[in-house]
């Protein structure tokens, strides 16, 4: 491993890495634009300049991110020369730029605004006409260009070319012509759209869905994870006053990468705002508040003990997977999940499996049943009822057969998707789907708790937003029945916390939901089969 | 399909200039030489023909065309002049040349004339060095000139056809 | 003194290969394929002392040593035939001229550098000597002298002649390469050099046509031969451009350290009409305005070096007195701004920025600030990109500032009226 010195400290890396990974192994931020840890470097920029100090050699000052980190190499991050040179690269990149920040959605979280501060010389001397050319134009599903707000760094153009493997950003024209586009009147197409937001450094590639919305700085921000699939890619959740404006992947080697899809990003923005949300609960055929809900159905499910079928979804945290296994499988006749099928996943990130927990469901020991099957299993006539957690398998099930009992626990979204429509804005005259109980659920985002990948990663999410007052969640409801029932189960309420119950469960016993990497816990090797308590 | 726009033996030409460069790509820059000299611009669909024979993205064909001056998407005339503003051709007298053929043509660098004939461009280094000021059109070079030269050399392309393109080689 | 490079630059057409042989054309290549070792052609080559002819005068020898000895897949010579320098008109004279002679110079250096491949990128604006060449190379397929089995051994050349479209910064040879694989023209950062990563990722050289053309000369004769003509560090001759405000523009085949003054003033019939010099370029526009004072300086890169310039292609321009050299400056940096291919932060907006205010005091609107103004932006973006590009258009322009800055102060605005002390409001 050589060894270096940087700003006089000395550091150890991995042979092959570059002087700009190395520095960031100090912590020490070399300023760069051109360069990004997934691509290939380019050196084009001129913003990432450092001093190498070879003894007895003039002084040479080079770009840090195609400059090898060598054994004995000496370099400056802090010298005269290279902040010269920084300095100089910042007043060109200035030169023809529109400065429209006080209209742009970078601001906050700019690149230019921030190396500017930290490094520029603080004066612009460029006085002639500047370029003027593309502003706002929609150049795929979600991507706003904004050709005079571009620093020509080309990541972008990488982006698609090198990761989401469709080259359709392209510089074209030369010199001070130089634009990014696309090949004339055809826009981008990609499930990656959404990250030439983020690998952009300033604002010349922006989210057509959050432009305008909100400045970067009045967002509040939560780490979480993305429930569009089972990739579980780890997120960060933005939402001001309780509204998710905006989705973006954080850094993860374990599960994604640097990036998210399109599926997940734009998918979570409907999802977690969903629009006409039942917020009550509705128990044979009468509108009830969803504490009264919750408790009507937790009073039924303990009466008619071993006669309800309880369907799982693998929307579900881990934790409240691990009640549900502990308290209701002992209540009801049986306990199982429809597992999702691949469809439509790609070679990337998206899996295709809209199932976002579902590998907790199969180190749980759940036993998982076929669609066609389960249509089969509520016919015994030794079934009462079916709770259903998932309100999409429900309405399936409904569709070739009305169900008798159903209670279903779920978010339901007034006349959104019914078979008829509805006005959306008018209140349900039915329960949905007819239930006998209707307890409306909670979105991932207004809980916290963990979830389980499909190669076994296990990640911690935050809540992000609140719940409209007077939900129950979940885990309540669960609370609410094994106190109906008088179980105690002091291995899973007397641990620190239920995330430490089901790591015991899982195998890999010792940490609570907080003390859980923020890169995520590799659950390993499959588990011992786990038994159901009867 | 692009390549229906033109004749099958032109479009298998184009294919056997692949095979001459151990990347296909190599071709690119004759492959779109060629395709130019059909109507004297390119169009979309020659730049979709030319990244289909090289493996290459259409998008990325379009930003390799923007970067060389010699490639057109917008039609120039059937005569495109093209007349050098560098250095040796201005201290001796390229401008005059320039204003002359924008009094012959009545349009400005940049433009064509209303018959699609003449377009007129400023160019940079020709290598006519030697023998300045100069012009050429489609490669030909019409060297030590003068305003009555540039004249008379209107004149006669005023009812002349341009030469046939050359096959590729 | 010998001419070796431009017996046939008088003719009406180009020297054709019948007569070519009859004059003894590709004996000598026949004998370095029949009876030499590569390595011997790569070290006779290194005594003569041969130096890149394309502007950068690097050692070709030593170029052809970085080669590998050992194959491990195909290397390729590439031929830069991407003329554009401003001022520089000789491979083109070549090329349509005595096609044979660049293509002998081919034979042999791939034998030297054991390349089966030769491009020919030759630039896109060149038709007639594209065209000449493309006759030639088939007039040299047909007599077996381009192919497999040439000479009777087992070695193979083929020629793939390729034309660029249009941009002057293909003459960098590493955006040659690019553009000769089907992308832009940008230059790449170095390393990997050429020799290492080159055309289509194999070993590549890439010379210059007039390099090239030295190279049977230096076989069939000798390097003590050659030796003997030019300097010491810069033997052999040149093909000298002068052209501008002269009497006799033309091409003219001297030995390196020929001073400006014999070149204009001897061989070129002296400034036209009997008049004076403000200034002459001595070899490309990135070398500059020398003042006529520098006019007995020998023409060979060390010489210009200690001059404060380069020699670089040798196509001296000679800038008349009526001319102002805040004009020919604008020539210059609109040119370079034209043709930078703008990867680069800095060099993509100080070439634009610089020629800029160049138009600015061109039109008479210079300030005084912008002086320094187009110091600072030369030294922010010289040695601080990719290339060299910065450094280029940074030639004339200090040459402009330092040697003739009263031009520029004439130009500029008158001062403007001093501002009161009282901020305007808005009613």
């Amino acid at each position: 491993m050589p060894e270096l010195t940087i700003d006089g400290r000395k550091v150890d890396v991995p042979a092959g890495t570059n002087v700009i990974e190395a520095a960031r192994k100090l912590s020490i931020d070399v300023p760069y634009y051109c360069y990004h840890p997934a691509l290939t470097p380019v050196g084009s920029c001129r913003m990432c300049q450092v001093e190498i100090h070879d003894p007895g050699r003039p002084l040479r000052v080079t770009i840090a991110c195609r400059t090898e980190a060598t054994q004995g190499l000496n370099v400056s991050t802090t010298g005269k020369e290279c902040v010269a040179a920084r300095a100089a690269t910042l007043e060109f990149l200035l030169a023809n730029h529109p400065l429209d920040c006080p209209i742009c959605d970078k601001a906050g979280e700019c690149d230019l605004q921030d190396f500017s501060y930290r490094h520029g010389s603080g004066v612009g001397r460029f006085e002639e006409p500047k370029r003027q050319l593309v502003k706002h134009e929609l150049i795929g599903d979600h991507i706003l260009l904004d050709q005079e707000r571009c620093i020509l760094c080309t990541r972008c153009v990488r982006f698609m070319g090198e990761y989401a493997k469709s080259p359709s950003l392209v510089v074209a024209g030369r010199g001070d012509r130089n634009v990014i586009a696309t090949f004339p009147g055809e826009p981008i197409h990609s499930n990656y759209e959404g990250n030439l937001a983020d690998v952009c450094p300033v604002g010349a590639l922006t989210l057509k869905e959050f432009r305008f919305k909100s400045r970067v700085w009045d967002l509040d921000v939560e780490e979480s994870i993305c429930t569009g699939c089972d990739r579980n890619c780890s997120i960060l959740l933005e939402t001001k006053r309780n509204k998710l404006l905006r989705v973006r992947p954080r850094m993860n080697l374990k599960v994604n990468g640097h990036f998210m899809c399109d599926v997940g990003r734009f998918g979570l923005l409907d999802h977690c705002n969903p629009v006409h949300r039942e917020e009550l609960g509705w128990v044979k055929g009468a509108r009830r508040s969803a504490a009264e809900t919750a408790d009507l159905l937790a009073a039924a499910l303990v009466a008619e003990k071993g006669r309800w079928l309880v369907l799982l979804s693998a929307r579900l945290t881990t934790e409240e997977l691990l009640v549900a296994r502990d308290v209701l499988a002992p209540l009801a006749r049986e306990v199982t999940f429809v597992p999702a099928a691949a469809e439509g996943g790609d070679d990337l990130l998206f899996t295709g499996r809209r199932a976002a927990n579902q590998k907790a469901l199969e180190l749980l020991g759940f036993a998982s049943c076929r669609e066609e099957d389960v249509a089969n299993l509520v016919a015994d006539p030794a079934i009462a009822g079916v709770l259903c957690f998932d309100a999409p398998l429900a309405r399936r099930l409904s569709a070739r057969k009305p169900l008798r009992r159903l209670a279903l626990v779920d978010l339901f979204r007034r006349g959104a998707g019914e078979p008829d429509g509805g006005a959306p804005d008018q209140e349900l005259a039915a329960s949905p789907l007819g239930a006998e109980f209707f307890l409306p659920g909670t979105l991932f985002s207004e809980k916290e708790g963990s979830y389980v990948n499909l190669d076994g990663v296990l990640q911690r999410a935050a809540r992000a937003q609140r719940a409209p007052a007077g939900t129950v969640p979940e885990l309540q409801f669960l609370r609410a029945v094994a106190a109906r029932a008088g179980l105690l189960l002091p291995d899973l309420f007397s641990k620190p916390d239920l995330t430490w119950a089901a790591l015991e469960a899982l195998g890999h016993p010792g940490r609570t939901l907080r003390q859980i990497p923020d890169d995520g816990l590799e659950l390993g090797a499959p588990v011992a089969a786990v038994t159901r308590t009867a | 399909m692009p390549e229906a726009e033109h004749p099958e033996d032109f479009v298998a030409g184009l294919r056997a200039l692949t095979t001459r460069y151990p990347k296909k790509r190599g071709a690119m820059l004759p492959i779109l030489h060629a395709l130019q000299e059909r109507r004297g611009h390119l169009t979309p669909a020659d730049l979709r023909l030319a990244g289909e024979l090289t493996d290459v993205a259409p998008a990325d064909v379009y930003s390799v065309v923007t970067f060389y001056t010699m490639f057109r998407m917008r039609p120039a005339g059937r005569f495109p002049i093209g007349v050098c503003r560098n250095i040796a051709c201005w201290v001796n007298g390229s401008e005059r040349i320039t204003a002359t053929l924008r009094e012959e043509l009545g349009i400005a660098p940049g433009e064509r004339t209303a018959d699609g004939r003449f377009s007129l461009a400023e160019v940079e280094c020709l290598g006519s060095c030697g023998t300045a000021p100069c012009l050429e059109i489609d490669g030909r070079y019409f060297e030590n000139l003068t305003p009555d030269k540039v004249r008379a050399l209107i004149a006669e392309l005023m009812s002349r056809e341009p030469e046939p393109a050359r096959a590729a080689r | 003194m010998e001419i070796y490079l431009s017996n046939e630059f008088a003719r009406e057409g180009p020297l054709l290969l019948a007569e070519a042989r009859a004059k003894g054309r590709y004996r000598t290549a026949q004998r370095v394929f029949e009876s030499l070792k590569p390595e011997q052609v790569v070290d006779e080559v290194k005594n003569a002392g041969l130096r890149g002819r394309g502007g950068a005068w690097f050692p070709t020898g030593i170029k052809w040593s970085f080669m590998p000895k050992e194959l491990k897949g195909p290397s390729y010579l590439v031929v830069n035939a991407d003329e554009g320098e401003p001022g520089t008109f000789k491979d083109r004279r070549i090329m349509e001229k005595d096609p044979h002679l660049l293509l002998e110079g081919i034979l042999i250096s791939c034998f030297a550098i054991r390349a089966e491949t030769a491009f020919l990128y030759i630039r896109g604006e060149y038709r007639t000597a594209h065209d000449v060449l493309a006759d030639a190379i088939a007039e040299l397929e047909a007599a077996g002298l381009l192919g497999g089995d040439l000479f009777g051994t087992n070695r193979r050349v083929n020629v793939v002649l390729h034309r660029g479209a249009g941009a002057y910064i293909c003459g960098e040879e590493t955006a040659l390469l690019n553009s000769l694989e089907g992308r832009r023209g940008e230059p790449r950062p170095k390393p990997p050099f050429p020799a290492v990563w080159g055309a289509f990722g194999r070993p590549t050289s890439v010379n210059n046509v007039e390099t090239l053309a030295n190279v049977p000369a230096i076989l069939e004769r000798g390097s003590v031969w050659y030796k003997a003509m030019g300097t010491p560090l810069a033997p052999g001759n040149l093909l000298f451009g002068v052209s501008g405000a002269v009497e006799r523009p033309g091409c003219y085949e001297l030995p390196l350290g020929t001073t400006a003054r014999e070149l204009i003033d001897k061989h070129a019939g002296g400034v036209r009409g009997g008049g004076r010099m403000r200034a002459f370029v001595p070899g490309g526009a990135s070398t500059g305005f020398l003042p006529p004072d520098k006019i007995d300086v020998p023409m060979d890169p060390e010489s210009l070096k200690k001059a404060g310039t380069m020699l670089g292609t040798g196509g001296i321009v000679v800038i008349p007195e009526e001319v102002s050299i805040v004009d020919a400056e604008r020539i210059f940096s609109r040119f370079f701004r034209h043709e930078t291919c703008g990867q680069c932060s800095p060099c993509r907006e100080g070439a634009a920025w610089s020629d800029q205010i160049v138009a600015r005091f061109q039109r008479g609107e210079g300030r005084r600030e912008d002086l320094a103004l187009l110091e600072e932006i030369m030294r922010g973006s010289k040695g601080m990109t990719i290339c060299v590009f910065p450094d280029a258009f940074a030639g004339p322009l200090a040459t402009a500032l330092t040697q003739f800055r009263g031009e520029f102060e004439r130009r500029m605005a008158p001062a403007a009226p001093a501002a009161t002390s009282e901020p305007t409001t808005h009613a």
